[in-house]
């Protein structure tokens, strides 16, 4: 087999005989999407199951909380957050027999 | 604008920067055009959302009000009725009337999906059903749930009025009561939310939504001398690969682990670029700087400084002391120690560890004119550490014993993300969400006041010739003009927000001008602006920024003073000089 001009076997070995080969940056390209899939859909769910993980990602599906956004306006826990915390310094408790809470 | 122009002299060839202002630039330049482009969209939600506020909002603000004054003043802790009036004063939201609702279709990203990526951009009736029911015992349980709680709250805080307040142990018993309503309550509505699933098709209004964008920023390609048609082509790409972005980001297990769209996006450019190459016809839509600054100049509207009281004096020296003295401090170690050759790399990592991550990043990579590889990086380390940061820290508060309210305070200041600090928060408690939450917001505030003295400082300082004196004139040539949109856009909203009053605010500029028009174009904008950045990346380039590890070492250094510091000053604040504030939290 003349490694030159068979493509097929050319586009699995790198630089093979200097040869340019067409189908790498393709074969590249699904190997790419493939490790993405593997990462989102085994790899992740997997490791998301782990002993030191597991309760947090539970408490993050329960909760519905937008864990991987970047400002306080697209989280909504930050909104509630803010409007207790606003009506709590405007309104604090200071009933009788006041005990610190 | 700068202009660099060579003149020989003798053997030398000396290289001058000098820069200049036309009057063309209102319409020639990208900074400009950012600005016309942000001030339009935030026009357009001022316009919709100010005469589209909750039918009775004053009347219902009044009536909830009054009951806020009255339960503060009868209880020494925040009563049933309390939260009640607060939950309503929640509902108030500009973006629940009809229009909002359109809008929000129309804008609508890639929905929440888990093991079928399909479900991203469609859902069929039958499996909406599907998901309902099967999600409605878990909302019914719920729901009984916090009823039950409910009432076990009311009555243990009848018990304690019966005894006037004056007892402890009961006071106590019924603050554990409420907490735990209000706990059963968060979770019963996070379980409605699951139960009411519609089916949905995106894909028409996404195809709308592109089109839309690419005639918005279309328009300003022209004016700028560039070709609409060959925009138009490319963009659509590029918006493809955004949704691409989006759909993986609304992935649930991406979301546990705090992997969010600009992650993505660049990921998948890079994936094109680096393999089958990106094509020349999307080249002119990869217009990284375009997208970014206008997504700046809408984020400036959502930083209103007013926000900065939200927990008092305490929150201000954890958020607004310690903050710019980690950031100064980390870039001076990474110039003096670590010696860090690129110093625009070194304040981007800088500005993300201390400030808030990804947000801040962007805001200060912009401001000082940082290279998309540097940017790439910053967002990737934090990216790392966020996810690290936001197991280990509530994991080990929990440990160690240490209060709800200072380990929120803790995780507020330091944890880059913002999603994250939500997540970790919850976690702890809600006491701890509501500091962590409020710090953080607070440091987010301070994005706007950074990246203007970044952009001074660089224009000043930093791009000039060592020793040079620059005069007034040379810094406005040479100041990246969007950033005066960006913190006009700031000012303005602050000064609505700040004449409108808290409530009000929240429900026609929070939940209407911003989070129904800035919030969600400014995500579109900078996922666009991450796509172009991965389209335009090269791994070697990026592998030559990392060269060292140097920019792992400035991280992990700054975020180890950030920790220890935040620490230090949230104790001494809310448990040394303000412990009346975190009693009343």
């Amino acid at each position: 087999m003349n490694l030159a001009t068979d493509t097929h076997r050319i586009c699995l070995l790198p630089k093979a005989g200097g040869v340019r080969c067409p189908f790498k940056p393709v074969l590249k390209l699904a190997a790419a999407i493939a490790a993405v899939l593997f990462f989102m859909l085994w790899l992740g769910p997997k490791m998301e199951s782990a002993p030191f993980f597991q309760p947090m990602a539970e408490f993050i599906e329960e909760r519905g909380i937008e864990a991987n956004m970047y400002f306080y306006t697209e989280v909504e826990a930050f909104s509630e957050a803010n409007i207790n915390m606003d009506n709590t310094m405007k309104y604090p408790p200071h009933g009788p027999g006041r005990n610190g809470r | 604008m700068a202009e660099n122009t060579a003149s020989s002299g003798g053997d030398a060839q000396v290289v001058t920067d000098r820069a200049t202002t036309k009057l063309s630039d209102l319409w020639k330049k990208e900074d400009y055009w950012a600005i016309w482009l942000g001030f339009l969209m935030l026009i357009a939600g001022m316009f919709i959302y100010f005469n589209n506020a909750p039918a009775g909002m004053e009347e219902k603000i009044q009536k909830a009000n009054a009951v806020l004054a009255a339960e503060s003043a009868r209880a020494p802790f925040k009563t049933v009725a309390w939260h009640q009036a607060v939950d309503a004063k929640k509902k108030l939201k500009a973006t629940g009337s009809s229009i909002g609702k359109k809008i929000k279709t129309f804008t609508s990203k890639p929905s929440g999906w888990s093991s079928n990526p399909i479900n991203a951009l469609y859902l069929g009736e039958e499996a909406a059903a599907a998901k309902s029911e099967k999600a409605k015992p878990k909302a019914d349980a719920a729901k009984a749930a916090e009823a039950a709680a409910l009432t076990e709250a009311k009555a243990a805080e009848a018990l304690a009025a019966s005894a006037g307040f004056a007892d402890p142990a009961l006071n106590t018993q019924a603050v554990a009561a409420i907490d735990d309503w209000r706990a059963a309550h968060k979770k019963a509505s996070s379980a409605a939310k699951k139960a009411k699933v519609s089916p949905y098709n995106r894909i028409p209004t996404l195809i709308g939504l592109a089109i839309f964008l690419a005639v918005f920023f279309g328009i300003g390609m022209k004016v700028m001398g560039r070709s609409f048609g060959r925009f138009l082509v490319g963009f659509l790409f590029v918006f493809f690969i955004a949704v691409l972005a989006y759909a993986a980001s609304s992935n649930s297990t991406m979301k546990s682990y705090g992997i969010g769209y600009a992650a993505w996006a660049i990921l998948f450019g890079l994936i094109v670029s680096n393999t089958v190459g990106t094509p020349k016809w999307v080249m002119p839509a990869v217009q990284t700087e375009y997208y970014i600054k206008t997504g700046l100049v809408l984020l400036g509207a959502e930083i209103l400084f007013g926000k900065i009281l939200s927990i008092g004096i305490p929150g201000i020296f954890v958020a607004w002391v310690v903050t710019p003295i980690v950031l100064v401090s980390t870039y001076l170690f990474g110039q003096k120690i670590v010696k860090v050759p690129s110093k625009t790399l070194n304040i981007t990592i800088s500005a993300d560890m201390s400030v808030c991550g990804v947000s801040a990043a962007i805001a200060t990579a912009a401001a000082c004119r940082a290279k998309k590889e540097e940017l790439t990086l910053a967002v990737g380390l934090s990216l790392v550490f966020t996810s690290i940061m936001m197991i280990v820290m509530p994991a080990f508060i929990k440990a160690v014993g240490m209060p709800e309210v200072l380990g929120g305070a803790w995780m507020g200041g330091t944890i880059d993300a913002t999603g994250a600090v939500a997540a970790a928060g919850a976690f702890l408690g809600e006491r701890a969400l509501y500091v962590a939450a409020t710090v953080k917001m607070i440091q987010n505030v301070l994005i706007g006041v950074i990246a203007f003295c970044v952009a001074v400082y660089w224009c000043a300082r930093v791009d000039c010739v060592p020793g040079q004196k620059v005069p007034p004139s040379e810094i406005w040539h040479r100041f990246p003009k969007f950033v005066l949109g960006f913190i006009g856009a700031s000012i303005i909203f602050s000064l609505l927000y700040g004449t409108f009053g808290k409530d009000v605010g929240y429900a026609v500029i929070e939940q209407g001008a911003i989070g129904g028009m800035s919030k969600i174009f400014r995500g579109w904008f900078f996922c666009l602006a991450f796509v172009s950045i991965g389209l335009a990346t090269n791994f070697r380039e990026l592998k030559e920024h990392f060269r060292g590890g140097k920019p792992l070492i400035l991280y992990v250094c700054g975020q180890s003073l950030n920790l220890m510091l935040t620490l230090l000053m949230a104790y001494i604040m809310f448990y040394k000089v303000f412990p009346e504030i975190t009693a009343g939290i």
